[in-house]
């Protein structure tokens, strides 16, 4: 599955924002996961500007694990300026598909085009 | 500058990846203010990379497009001047002109289109921008590739430039009658290459040196990686009481002076031509640039002094040149006051780059099963200037040479070359006027037991023959001594010694001879040292064919108790050991003295070596 890239832009962060609802990920981890929900083209280099940014609009809560043979690795949680973030995030993309639901309702006809 | 940790891991990337990492780290240090806060986002996206590289990811899978991570990590961090400045400066300058007439503004406020030539140019040495100054102009505005960096009241503006090509704009403004005014200029920021330089201590690439990583240690066979080991410009140095020392920084690198515990650094001075001028916050050590002559004084008795290119190269990725080689320099004019030694990784080889000499030092490859042979290089390259090698991982004086058979031709007047992959020394092209002026030095790295006195070594190979090494010195052939040198090899039957003898270069002239003939010829030989002779530096190196000679103890004996050894033993390896020590003459009035060597405990040799 892959999704057209202009269309999930809009979409990526709040997914990553999901990703860290509740429990530490690294940025790896992170990758990983929305690759294997089918952002395929999802790379660190999209992931680290971002969660950049979310940092430093308060959105998690970070910690650095340090391990014996790699550098350390910083892992993030959603803290409570996130977690409204998130929140309304979930409002936009459940009124974004009820939207787009109703769209795909409309008739769109026999595809005869009649002015 | 990068912290500790980021310098850490920047070090460890590879290929595009460090590509990268210099990229950006480049992009932040020019964009972004705040120490704390680019060193965190640094260290994540550092963290981020050495993951992948760990993965043998290619960067384009993880890094897909390279400049809009690096513009949206930028844009995420503080920028270093906020764009109301330009602003704020306009409304000053409209505030001003306001005061001198509106209709002036009206006509003077549009910018003029930029000078086809502006005379903008880049300072390595100063790390700043310059430009013409403009009549009437008191403030201006800094764009590098059309992103404004800064403001100055001053024709200047101090910012750090890699190598790279630069559009640089700079807008003026003021009260002049054609300001505000453009001037633009593209500049090429290139930092100048060290190959070729004299003076210059070379580790080639793929060959291996002493490393001051921290972990490294040449008996253990790890290379020396100038890609990695980046640090390999550090120099040490051993100081007496306030020692002064000038140095040389003709390339461009940026350095850093510091001394170890026990010595104070006292000052710490640019020179031009006759004129010093202080310089510098030398509490955490001195950064200095290229193209400027230093002295530094050191108070404090055997000081070590540091030199360090790291942090330049460490950030910028580029090495001062292509093979990661540093320039040290040392001013022997006044041995008086320059008794000390610059060294090239602490207490392991040391070398002095003697002035108006190049030097070529590509480095050893060790390999502990095969070690084999010794030498000492100490020769004096004038009256004043010399160049010294010394103390080889706490064991021997001298530098290391391994795997045997590197045959070093005789009669290498003026030149000592060693293959590649080898300890290699060039004097070449040094005027064969110079040739009898050359005498060697030894010392022992930290100044304890220094011997300021004429120096010569000596080489075996393992099958017992001669393996001739001849130090640019004439008097030294084929391992013999002739006329009036000092250089004594050894052979032994499944034995090898080296020895290493030292007199006072004072009392040096043809007739105070060192003669130490082969010692396998017979268990009566002797060693003649002729009256005057004061010292006698000694190594001796045990190697048997099956491998399992072993030697606890060297004592060294004469008869008439003239003799005061000071050594130790160390077991190099299954195979072999190293003694060595020093021998003070007290009496030295006899025209033969005897020496007596003999194996306290050694399994399979035992006995009277020497006698």
């Amino acid at each position: 599955m892959t999704i057209d890239t202009q269309l999930s832009k809009g979409v990526l962060e709040g997914c990553v924002l999901r990703l860290l609802e509740g429990r530490y990920r690294y940025s790896g981890e992170i990758v990983s996961l929305m690759r294997g929900c089918g952002f395929t083209y999802f790379s660190e280099g999209t992931l680290y500007p971002m969660l950049l940014r979310l940092e430093k609009a308060g959105c998690f809560t970070v910690i650095k694990k340090s391990t014996s043979n790699s550098p350390p690795k910083k892992y993030y949680k959603l803290s409570e300026g996130g977690l409204k973030k998130l929140r309304a995030f979930e409002e936009d993309w459940g009124n974004i598909c009820a939207a787009m639901q109703n769209i795909f309702a409309v008739d769109g006809g026999s595809g005869e085009e009649e002015v | 500058m990068l912290n500790a940790e980021n310098r850490k891991i920047y070090r460890s990337l590879k290929g595009e990846y460090k590509k990268f990492a210099k990229r950006l780290c480049s992009a932040i240090r020019v964009h972004c203010r705040g120490r704390e806060e680019t060193d965190d986002a640094l260290s994540g996206m550092f963290g981020i990379l050495s993951e992948a590289q760990a993965q043998n990811r290619p960067l384009a899978e993880v890094i897909p497009d390279a400049g809009r991570t690096i513009s949206d990590t930028v844009a995420c961090l503080p920028l270093k001047r906020a764009p109301h400045a330009v602003l704020l400066c306009s409304l000053v300058l409209i505030a001003s002109l306001v005061a001198a007439g509106v209709t002036f503004i009206v006509s003077n406020v549009m910018p003029k289109p930029a000078k086809p030539l502006s005379g903008i140019i880049y300072s390595l040495s100063n790390g700043a921008l310059f430009w013409y100054d403009e009549y009437g102009a008191n403030c201006y505005d800094v764009y590098i590739d059309n992103v404004y960096v800064g403001q100055s009241d001053i024709k200047k503006f101090d910012i750090e430039l890699d190598e790279g090509v630069y559009d640089v704009r700079i807008v003026s403004y003021g009260r002049g009658n054609d300001l505000p005014s453009e001037n633009s200029s593209t500049i090429t920021v290139e930092y100048p290459c060290a190959v070729g330089d004299i003076s210059s201590f070379i580790i080639a690439e793929g060959q291996t040196g002493y490393g001051d990583n921290g972990d490294y240690d040449p008996f253990a066979g790890s290379a020396f990686d100038p890609f990695l080991d980046i640090d390999i410009g550090r120099c040490q140095g051993v100081s007496s009481f306030c020692q002064r020392v000038v140095y040389s920084g003709k390339v461009g690198f940026y350095g850093k002076i510091a001394v170890s515990d026990g010595a104070v650094l006292v000052g710490v001075a640019k020179r031009y031509g006759n004129n010093e001028v202080p310089v510098g916050d030398y509490a955490d050590g001195l950064y200095f640039s290229s193209d400027v002559q230093y002295s530094f004084t050191v108070r404090g008795e055997n000081a070590h002094i540091y030199i360090g290119i790291a942090d330049f190269a460490e950030f910028t990725g580029r090495y001062v040149d292509e093979f990661g080689a540093g320039i040290f320099h040392i001013d022997r004019g006044n041995p008086a006051l320059n008794e000390g030694a610059v060294y090239t990784s602490d207490d392991t080889t040391a070398v002095f780059a003697a002035r108006d000499r190049e030097m070529l030092f590509s480095g050893s490859t060790v390999s502990a099963s095969e070690y084999a042979a010794y030498a000492n290089f100490c020769p004096a390259l004038s009256g004043t200037d010399y160049v010294l090698v010394t103390k080889v991982n706490g064991v021997y004086p001298g530098l290391h040479i391994v795997e045997g058979d590197k045959s070093f031709a005789a009669e290498h007047r003026g030149s000592l070359t060693v293959e590649a992959g080898y300890t290699q020394l060039d004097f070449s092209g040094l005027p064969a006027s110079d040739s009898g002026n050359f005498v060697m030095y030894g010392k022992e790295a930290g100044g304890a037991t220094y011997v300021d006195d004429a120096f010569a070594a000596a080489y075996f190979d393992a099958d017992g023959k001669e393996r001739g090494i001849t130090f640019y010195n004439e008097y030294l052939v084929g391992g013999r001594y002739e006329s009036g040198g000092h250089a004594v090899i050894f052979s032994a039957e499944k034995r090898e010694v080296c020895f290493s003898a030292v007199r006072r270069e004072a009392e040096y002239d043809e007739g105070l001879n060192l003669i130490i003939r082969d010692w396998a010829e017979a268990l009566g030989n002797t060693i003649v040292l002729k009256p005057g002779i004061t010292s006698l530096q000694l190594a001796v190196h045990i190697h048997t064919e099956t491998g399992e000679t072993d030697c606890d103890v060297v004592s060294i004996t004469s008869p008439d108790g003239a003799f005061i050894c000071v050594g130790d033993c160390r077991r190099l390896n299954d195979r072999n050991v190293v003694c060595c020590g020093n021998v003070y003459i007290v009496n030295a009035s006899s025209d033969e003295i005897t020496l007596n060597f003999k194996w306290l405990s050694a399994a399979g040799v035992s006995g009277d070596g020497l006698s």
